[in-house]
């Protein structure tokens, strides 16, 4: 009688170990889910899916009309080379543009898919595949050059007034405007325009562009300069607004 | 069990001895069993019956959590990005890992369970009373480090449960006065739920808290042997420091009973039964969590706090925000206090709980409101969503007629997790009011100060935003008000922006 109640312990456990080896190494409900693997990146709905999770919210569901650039544009594919692209996704632009891999470094967010650099190839491809043309550009197409800003403030005056004046809601000389962009993004947005919002891309001459983007990255207020908004600097996005 | 009476001579047949012979040597180079022998033998009132098992129990579940959870630990690596991808190998690629993470899981619930039961035993029969006081107290400050223990343990799944976990530690640390941002970033590692965030729990969860409990429990231990384990409650017979030890000595040489086996069986086949359900409950139910895969499709998740915390949860959602300071800061501390004192400012007079009815009545006011708490809490519809940021696109309609400034604030609603929180076009968080429509309702300043300081249980981004970044956001907000309602504040569509205003942000 005294050691009845342990004996009926050991007894039931033993059949409650049993019956768990029985149930095989998955939890509960694990079998279905293995069973279907999502599809991988190389495949176009594996791409379509990374996108509607990761890109859409700033790039819109359908590469346009979102609050960042569009990247359904064929023309900004014919002249972006993949390595430039993957280094973007990689470690970000700016503050604005958060980088996904592993090397990118405190954003305020909790990536869950921090990835290599050979899914964002897989993932660059597969966009190039969605909305660009076919075949790679050269590298030095879309290499940023800073011209001169003295002409660039003329070009500004001639090419970009009418549409972005001084002190409405279109400007793009606003120094707050101007800290929040890289001198890529102004670039980007010069040449390339905004086809989703009607803005085409520019009848300027590459020279042209140069000045005018230089006019623009002269105005960015000093503590937001190219280096602080550079994602590669020391400083931390979270803690960007103390430097000096 | 024969073998372990420690009463057995050491005589028999040959067999018996030499098995006997290492344990003696050891008993005489380590005095182990005499030691043990008065703690395991030590009398203890008759009266001793089955309310006294939680205890015990609840030192189990413990004993069971540091067991698996140094198993975990060997397979778990606090990584921000691999956290999910690594419970997930736990679970599918390890061996019964899901089993491990199962049993870690639900143990954690019981434990918390047993603990809570333990206390409320000891609460209703006033055993804190002379000479237990202390043994409360530190009680008190064990029950605190298995809330923390368990809350730390939830963040270490880093899914969606745990960052809403989070997200109420750190509006509750922001709350401090003066020191509270400085709490927040020592909690989080920074102003904002990062990578960094996840090493500091894990450090909590498996050095930090498990340390101290061991050492309190041990403290906890030594009391309960140094003043005896208490009687039942009479009605009629008070506690009277002056008398009380001498009395309770005679009656427990008189009437007490050995410790081992007699009352020791008790907790034996209690803890066994529990440990029995603990395992049919963790084969059954799985392991718990990793909640919200990282599918952006599916926006209907509903994350939640493990169950000890679904009551907070359930509060923070029901309080107006003017209180919130009070019921989430002062609140706490108040009640903390109240325990800690309690034994101090009542440690004689009667235990019944038929004569201390307001006792009784506060048990079963603070039972009602944690479980209607947890039911509001399970229930409640605010749904935040995680990946939201990155996921939900901005709608079409708010990005068109918009300028580059405001554009590029309808980025940083998405860059700086607003829309876990906030809804645009019925999409997004239901934490915060929809924004639709937030022009109407507050001035560009309002605006700023919102942003710049949260409040009501919205994060202070002040820190994490740069000067042209909150404008950007306040500029894109502004414009949200339908087309013909006018803004609350219309000053145009652009304020002037002083040219200082660039360097103050720096
Ligand atoms: C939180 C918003 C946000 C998310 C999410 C986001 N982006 Fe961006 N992205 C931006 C912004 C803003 C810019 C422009 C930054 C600048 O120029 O300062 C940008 C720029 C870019 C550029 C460079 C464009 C150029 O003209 O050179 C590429 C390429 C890009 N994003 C790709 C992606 C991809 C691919 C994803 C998904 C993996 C993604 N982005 C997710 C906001 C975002
Ligand atoms: C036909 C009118 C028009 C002209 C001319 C024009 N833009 Fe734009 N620009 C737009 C529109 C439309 C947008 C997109 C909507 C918005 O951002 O408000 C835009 C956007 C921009 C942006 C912001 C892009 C972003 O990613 O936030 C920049 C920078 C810019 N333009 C620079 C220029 C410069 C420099 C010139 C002169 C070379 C120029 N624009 C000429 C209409 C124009
Ligand atoms: C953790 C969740 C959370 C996050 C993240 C969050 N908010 Fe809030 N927000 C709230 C809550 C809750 C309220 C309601 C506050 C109150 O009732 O006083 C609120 C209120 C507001 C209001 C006032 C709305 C009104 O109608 O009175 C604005 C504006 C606002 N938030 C903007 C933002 C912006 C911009 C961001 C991103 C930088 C943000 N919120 C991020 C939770 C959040």
């Amino acid at each position: 009688m005294k050691r009845s109640p342990l004996v009926m312990v050991l007894s039931m456990s033993t059949c409650v170990a049993l019956s768990a080896c029985g149930r095989g190494a998955l939890p509960p409900g694990a079998v279905e889910a293995a069973a279907v693997p999502p599809p991988g990146l190389d495949t176009p709905e594996g791409v379509a899916n990374f996108w509607s999770s990761n890109c859409a919210g700033c790039h819109g569901a359908d590469g346009q009309l979102g609050a960042a650039r569009p990247l359904d544009d064929p023309l900004w594919w014919r002249t972006m080379p993949d390595a430039q692209v993957v280094e973007t996704v990689a470690v970000g632009l700016g503050r604005l543009m958060p980088g996904f891999s592993a090397r990118a470094k405190g954003g305020p967010y909790i990536a869950y898919a921090n990835l290599g650099d050979a899914e964002i190839e897989l993932v660059v491809k597969g966009l190039r595949a969605r909305w660009g043309t076919p075949g790679e550009p050269a590298a030095a197409g879309a290499a940023v050059r800073l011209g001169d800003a003295a002409r660039g403030a003329s070009v500004f005056a001639n090419a970009c007034a009418s549409c972005h004046a001084n002190g409405t809601a279109a400007s793009v000389t606003d120094p707050m405007f101007l800290a929040n962009i890289t001198d890529q993004g102004l670039w980007s947005a010069v040449v390339f325009g905004r086809p989703d919002l009607g803005k085409a891309a520019t009848t300027l001459s590459p020279g042209e562009v140069a000045d005018v983007v230089a006019h623009l990255a002269a105005m960015r207020p000093a503590w937001a300069s190219a280096a602080a908004l550079d994602p590669a600097a020391p400083s931390k996005p979270a803690t960007g607004d103390s430097t000096p | 069990m024969a073998g372990s009476d420690p009463q057995t001579p050491p005589s028999r047949g040959p067999l018996a001895r030499a098995v006997l012979a290492p344990v003696l040597w050891l008993e005489d180079r380590t005095g182990i069993g005499a030691f043990l022998k008065p703690i395991m033998t030590h009398r203890v009132p008759p009266s001793a019956r089955w309310f006294y098992v939680f205890g015990s129990a609840t030192l189990m579940f413990f004993s069971l959590q540091i067991a698996t959870g140094v198993c975990l630990g060997t397979l778990y690596a606090p990584s921000a990005s691999n956290a999910y991808e690594n419970l997930v190998y736990i679970d599918t690629v390890v061996p019964f890992g899901w089993m491990l993470r199962a049993i870690h899981g639900w143990s954690s619930n019981a434990m918390v369970a047993m603990m809570i039961l333990h206390m409320v035993q000891v609460f209703l029969h006033a055993t804190y009373k002379f000479p237990r006081e202390l043994t409360w107290i530190v009680g008190v400050f064990l029950c605190l480090l298995t809330l923390a223990l368990a809350f730390t343990g939830q963040v270490l799944r880093w899914d969606q449960d745990a960052y809403w976990g989070i997200g109420i530690g750190a509006a509750i640390a922001d709350r401090i006065p003066i020191a509270g941002n400085w709490v927040r970033d020592l909690l989080l590692g920074g102003p904002i739920i990062s990578g960094e965030t996840l090493n500091r729990f894990f450090a909590l969860h498996v050095f930090v808290l498990p340390g101290i409990t061991m050492a309190l429990v041990g403290l906890h231990l030594v009391l309960v042997l140094r003043h005896g384990i208490s009687e039942m409650p009479k009605v009629g017979e008070p506690v009277d420091p002056a008398t009380y030890r001498e009395s309770y000595e005679a009656r427990v040489h008189k009437e007490g009973v050995p410790f081992w086996p007699d009352a020791a069986k008790r907790d034996l086949v209690f803890c066994g039964s529990m440990l029995l359900l603990l395992v049919a409950v963790a084969m059954w139910l799985g392991p718990i969590g990793p909640n919200g895969l990282p599918d952006p499709t599916d926006i209907d998740t509903n994350p939640r706090p493990d169950l000890p915390f679904l009551w907070i949860f359930g509060l923070v959602s029901l309080i107006p925000p003017a209180s919130e300071t009070v019921v989430m800061l002062v609140a706490p501390g108040v009640l903390i206090l109240g325990l800690v004192l309690l034994p101090i400012l009542s440690n004689g007079g009667e235990r019944a709980p038929s004569r201390r009815p307001f006792m009784v009545l506060g048990v079963v006011l603070a039972a009602t409101s944690v479980g209607i708490l947890t039911w509001e809490g399970r229930e409640s519809p605010w749904s935040p969503v995680m990946d939201a940021w990155s996921s939900l696109p901005t709608p079409v309609d708010y990005v068109k007629d918009r300028g580059p400034l405001q554009l590029q604030g309808a980025v940083i609603i998405q860059n700086a997790q607003c829309r876990n929180c906030h809804e645009l076009g019925g999409q997004g968080g239901k934490r915060g009011p929809a924004l639709d429509d937030v022009a109407t309702r507050l001035s560009y300043d309002q605006l700023v100060r919102q942003i710049q300081q949260g409040g009501g249980n919205m994060p202070a981004f002040g820190k994490s935003l740069t000067s042209a970044e909150t404008e950007a956001l306040a500029q894109f907000l502004l414009t949200m008000h339908p087309a013909n309602e006018q803004p609350s504040n219309p000053p145009g569509a652009l304020l002037p922006i002083p040219p200082q205003a660039a360097e103050s942000g720096g």
